[in-house]
């Protein structure tokens, strides 16, 4: 096999090219199609910036075109980056238009056309795009409205609302009944009990206690005591003052055993319970009392 | 009437105060087919050739007031026409790869018109290779454009048209000494 020069190769090349192309005939009608294209209205916006375009842009810019000129004379080099940014801003633009009339072409009406090619090619859902394209825009403003508007703080602020009132509920066990407004930590007296040598006082408050006959320093029960006070619950002296002053209630630093829940929150959600119990049960005045009868000598104590 | 991818001398004098529908008129006479011809070798397929040039026409018509002369409009058709076709076998590689496939032994719709344009061993050596080669083998040796042609056209340095050009005809020959 005798090698190709490249010159042969190339005289080849073009040779198989025009022959090919040569068998290729367009249609006579062209130039009547191109007509009907170019006859066929813009959309509303395009029109009106093409219009503005050439009615008043254009005009406009000839008409300092002699004014920029002899700025730029007067001016020297100073003006020839700008100017030549000018025409470079014109000539990105220019393509630019042409590359979006693909887009601008979805937006007209369309006629039936001629060819395979351009049915193929033809957006099955054009107003899918446009559909699609609202959307983002909508969800894009929607975010935005979200984000710049106070509502996100409102909405943290009130979480952690929430989340603080709800950890105090819980951390202040031994704070339940200061309700009754007596409520003193207890750790502290507890741990001066363990110093003393004295058990602390896992009791209830309102269990019969030397305090009873002091009469001071008795705080009334918190409502979810129980209705048999722990044999463990005996009253201890305080060893600060002369009378015994009972603790309101266990504190989970004493260590001790407590019968009765410290949580404010259990209290109010077992008072829930009574309350609908005796609703359910039929006796509105038991209801009304929510524990039994260590917390009634209680409360009768404490008015 | 000749028909040229290069400008034309007798329409190089196009009065600038030419409307675009004459200049459309003008240019479609003398340039249509070539740039047809040129569409089809690039998508190889006549139908679609033609949509392409007449997209190209109908952009060329909308910004005469900016090119006013014949040889900046040829060009700007020339440019148009590759990149749109390029675009169209964008498309076609989308298209292709999402459509169900024919069964073997139905011919597709375009397999006539490809045909048509592969009975030289060249034109289906020249489909193996990849878009801008075989655009810039195209424009050279059936447009018969210069380097600096090229470039504008597709929008690339001389250098790159050379590397283009260089690499094709490579590719092209160990194709042809393969086949035969």
């Amino acid at each position: 096999m005798t090698r190709m020069t490249p010159l042969e190769q190339e005289e080849r090349l073009r040779r198989a090219l025009r022959a090919a192309a040569d068998s290729i005939e367009p249609a006579a009608d062209g130039l009547e199609r191109i007509r009907e294209r170019l006859a066929k209205p813009r959309p509303l916006a395009v029109a009106w910036l093409m219009a503005g375009w050439a009615d008043v842009a254009q005009p406009a810019m000839l008409r300092i075109e002699p004014v920029w000129a002899k700025l730029a004379d007067l001016l020297g080099g100073w003006l020839r980056p700008v100017g030549r940014l000018r025409v470079t801003m014109a000539d990105l633009m220019y393509p630019a238009l042409d590359r979006m009339r693909p887009v601008l072409n979805l937006l007209r009406p369309r006629t039936p056309q001629h060819g395979a090619a351009s049915s193929s090619q033809a957006p099955r859902y054009p107003w899918l795009r446009l559909a699609a394209a609202i959307g983002v825009i909508v969800v894009v403003a929607f975010v935005g409205g979200f984000v710049l508007t106070g509502l996100p703080h409102t909405i943290i602020s009130q979480v952690q609302q929430i989340t603080s009132s709800g950890g105090n509920g819980s951390g202040s066990g031994g704070h339940a009944p200061t309700v009754a407004g007596t409520g003193t930590p207890t750790g502290t007296s507890g741990s001066g009990q363990h110093k003393n040598g004295a058990s602390p006082s896992p009791s209830p408050s309102c269990s019969p206690s030397p305090a009873k006959k002091s009469g001071s320093g008795a705080s009334p029960a918190p409502s979810d005591t129980p209705a048999q006070p722990s044999p463990t619950a005996t009253p201890t002296p305080n060893p600060t003052t002369a009378s015994p002053t009972p603790s309101p209630s266990p504190s989970s630093t004493s260590g001790s055993i407590s019968p009765s829940p410290t949580s404010g929150q259990v209290s109010v959600s077992v008072t829930a319970l009574v309350v609908l119990n005796d609703a359910v049960t039929g006796h509105p005045k038991q209801a009304s009392r929510p524990s039994p009868t260590p917390t009634s000598s209680c409360g009768a104590k404490a008015s | 009437m000749t028909e040229t991818l290069v400008a034309d001398a007798a329409l190089g004098s196009v009065p600038a105060d030419w409307d675009a529908d004459r200049a459309v008129t003008a240019l479609y006479t003398t340039h249509y087919r070539s740039l047809v011809r040129l569409a089809a070798l690039l998508v190889r397929d006549v139908a679609t050739a033609e949509e392409v040039v007449q997209d190209s026409f109908v952009a060329m018509h909308g910004g005469w007031r900016r090119l006013r002369d014949s040889d900046k409009a040829l060009s700007y058709l020339r440019q148009s026409v590759v990149n749109r076709s390029r675009s169209v076998l964008r498309h076609r590689v989308v298209v292709d790869r999402n459509a169900p496939k024919p069964a073997p032994d139905m011919p597709s719709a375009e397999h006539g018109a490809i045909a048509l344009l592969e009975r030289s061993a060249v034109v289906s050596a020249l489909r193996t290779l990849p878009p801008r080669q075989r655009e810039a083998l195209v424009l050279r040796y059936y447009g018969d454009l210069s380097e600096a042609q090229i470039a504008s056209t597709m929008g690339i340095s001389r250098g790159a048209v050379k590397s283009h050009t260089a690499r094709a005809i490579a590719a092209l020959r160990s194709v042809l000494e393969r086949e035969a």
